[in-house]
């Protein structure tokens, strides 16, 4: 991978992996710098990353594994859940609605948060899904079906009087 | 609107996310990663295992890569004249003779045991530990030697062992030797060669010719995502007369399992890095940690680590597992001297670890002490008390502070000890953050025996959550057990260490 090759990748992608990590995590600014990392490490690694089919993925999962590292350190150094995520002033305002839609997405299971981002913010198909977090895709598809029902619960809960059912 | 699936889409459609930064600066960024690897990290060569369960996905590309012997000798004895750098003086008795053979080598099961791969001059081409900086011909060593192992090619698990390889290193005398082994076991904890090691867990390694020595145990996440497991770097560092000995295995895992293959092997190397023969009685050096004593007090005393209470604030796929710790770790924090300063006629001593995610996050050491007579039981229990209530404690290498004075608790504990102190205590954890370890000492008194319990948890700046909702303090996502799992504990080891006089 050359300069421009991965510039191009950078400029494609860095705004949308944010936003995914984003939602994984919970962690706005924090999801900023793990990609940020993890586009540096892809460029440490860039002759490897020539020969990777999916780029994208592979700064997306590296990010992913960087946040769950930080979080685990923080975590294990006893901060209380409040302490380990603060927003930066310099960070823009996030939509209320996206907020909240955060917010149930990290009361969720994380397999189950994992695979509905995957599909539905990285738009990622099943099969993709399934190879990016090694399952099989019937995994996946259960996976989407409860994280769904139980998102939809978690939203009626700040929006009462609205019913969702799975299709 | 509560459907989950168009706030979703909303969201992909928003990508909400942070401003656009330049892709300069990652490219810099990785520059930098890239040199830095470059210069420390070896070259492949390491497989990728499995240590406790699940599957794992092996690197695609860097294994395989082998060390290039730059002089390959005809024998194992012969002191072939070094081309490299490290090995370029020649007062050294240093021979490959004293590196250590496949004899040697314990494997830790279920893997195969280590055959002898390639073996230099000097220290080889490739970097052998990822972690250290320096090599031991730039700490001033006058002679090196290397041997590279593999897991048994074509048995079980062989792929999934990882490597191992030994150094070994002459000084100019046995204080040089000391000083350096004391850098590489800094070098081997901090691990500057490797950005975000964690420290997992170490071991001593003692006896015999052994001046010095630790196993220290470390692990990385991989840059690899495809990679799903850590990467652990073990690292056995000892001194034994002007010697150095240096013995690394790397290998992929997904938890934390206690070096002891490596600490026997390293001892063995010891031996044989000096042409000494390994003593028929290990057991002459026993520590104040170490070996139980005899006279009346044997393992129906100590604790039985499948009877402690979870730490449930962490999840351990191992649980409370028994380690041996250092030589100068003390039973309770604030103790001032070693326990042998009480008088006891004899000790019996038992410690346990709580791990998750590689680190330690709870501790538990117990030790019991029989005495001549019931009166002098109660002075080392006064002592101890003292101990307790002034924390005059000098042997943990940091300040432990009271948090809450000696209380009577011999009531609580149901065993029907004659007196029993418990009092809290908080000195910092070495992650260089805000963790804190939360011990409670306790000291109980039963006839002609004391059982002191020291039982230390992880947290910071709170403490665990202890349920009090009025506590500034109180977790509400914190499960409530903390006093329970005390006491639980508390009970336990005076149980055990009274149950053969009641």
């Amino acid at each position: 991978m050359d300069e421009d090759e991965f510039d191009a990748l950078y400029h494609a992608s860095y705004r949308r992996l944010c936003a995914q990590l984003y939602a994984m995590i919970g962690d706005f600014d924090e999801a900023a710098e793990c990609v940020q990392e993890a586009f540096a490490r892809a460029w440490a690694h860039r002759r490897k990353m020539s020969s990777v089919d999916y780029p994208e993925a592979w700064v997306r999962t590296t990010a992913y594994r960087l946040a769950v590292g930080r979080w685990r350190r923080k975590k294990y150094a006893g901060r209380a859940a409040d302490r380990a995520v603060g927003v930066r002033t310099e960070m823009p305002a996030v939509d209320e609605s996206h907020v909240a839609l955060v917010a149930a997405l990290r009361q969720l299971p994380e397999a189950q948060r994992q695979a509905i981002v995957l599909h539905h913010i990285a738009d990622l198909p099943i099969h993709q899904v399934a190879a990016e977090v090694g399952a099989p895709t019937g995994t996946i598809k259960a996976r989407l079906a409860r994280g769904r029902a139980a998102l939809a619960e978690l939203l009626a809960e700040g929006d009462p009087g609205t019913v969702w059912k799975e299709a | 609107m509560s459907d989950p699936i168009s706030r979703l889409d909303q969201f992909r459609a928003d990508a909400p996310g942070a401003p656009m930064t330049s892709p300069a600066e990652a490219r810099k960024r990785g520059d930098q990663i890239r040199r830095r690897k470059r210069t420390v990290v070896a070259a492949g060569a390491a497989a990728v295992a499995a240590v406790v369960a699940g599957p794992i996905i092996f690197l695609s590309t860097g294994l395989g890569d082998k060390g290039i012997d730059p002089a390959p000798a005809p024998s194992d004895s012969a002191a072939v004249p070094s081309t490299s750098r490290s090995a370029s003086a020649s007062a050294s008795d240093l021979s490959r003779a004293n590196l250590p053979t496949e004899g040697d080598l314990v494997a830790d099961e279920p893997y195969p045991a280590w055959v002898q791969e390639q073996t230099y001059d000097g220290e080889g081409t490739d970097p052998s530990n990822d972690c250290l900086t320096e090599s031991l011909a730039d700490s001033g060593a006058l002679a090196t030697f290397r041997r590279d192992f593999v897991a048994k090619p074509g048995d079980e698990m062989a792929d999934a062992a990882g490597t191992l390889n030994a150094v070994v290193a002459e000084f100019g005398s046995a204080d040089e030797a000391e000083k350096v082994r004391s850098d590489l076991t800094d070098a081997a904890t901090s691990c500057p060669g490797v950005d975000g090691a964690e420290i997992a867990g170490y071991l001593p390694v003692e006896g015999g010719v052994i001046s010095g020595g630790n196993v220290d145990v470390v692990t990385y996440l991989p840059d690899d995502p495809g990679m799903n497991a850590r990467w652990e770097v073990a690292t056995a560092v000892v001194s034994a007369e002007d010697r150095v000995l240096v013995m690394t295995r790397k290998r992929g895992v997904q938890d934390y399992v206690s070096p002891t293959d490596l600490q026997t092997s390293a001892v063995n190397a010891a031996y044989r890095m000096v042409g000494a023969t390994p003593s028929a009685d290990p057991s002459a050096d026993s520590t104040d940690t170490g070996p139980p004593a005899a006279d009346g007090l044997s393992a129906v005393n100590l604790i039985d680590g499948s009877t402690l209470p979870a730490l449930d604030r962490f999840e351990s796929s191992r649980g409370w597992s028994q380690y041996t710790p250092a030589q100068d770790v003390p039973t309770i924090a604030c103790q001032k001297e070693w326990l042998s300063s009480l008088g006891a006629t004899a000790k019996i001593a038992s410690d346990y670890r709580w791990d998750a995610d590689g680190a330690m996050v709870g501790q538990v050491h117990m030790a019991v002490l029989e005495f001549s007579d019931a009166n002098a039981a109660g002075a080392a229990y006064n002592e101890v008390m003292e101990w307790q209530e002034v924390c005059p404690a000098n042997k943990l290498g940091v300040d432990p502070q009271v948090t809450a004075l000696p209380i009577d608790v011999s009531a609580d504990l149901d065993a029907g000890p004659k007196r029993a102190a418990r009092s809290q205590a908080t000195y910092p954890g070495t992650d260089g953050n805000d963790s804190i370890w939360f011990e409670t000492e306790l000291v109980a008194e039963y006839e002609t025996r004391l059982v002191l319990v020291g039982y230390a948890e992880l947290a910071g700046p709170c403490p665990p959550s202890t349920g009090d909702k009025e506590d500034p303090c109180y977790q509400s996502e914190q499960p409530d057990s903390w006093p329970d799992r005390i006491l639980a504990i508390e009970k336990a080891a005076v149980t055990a260490g009274i149950s053969d006089l009641r």
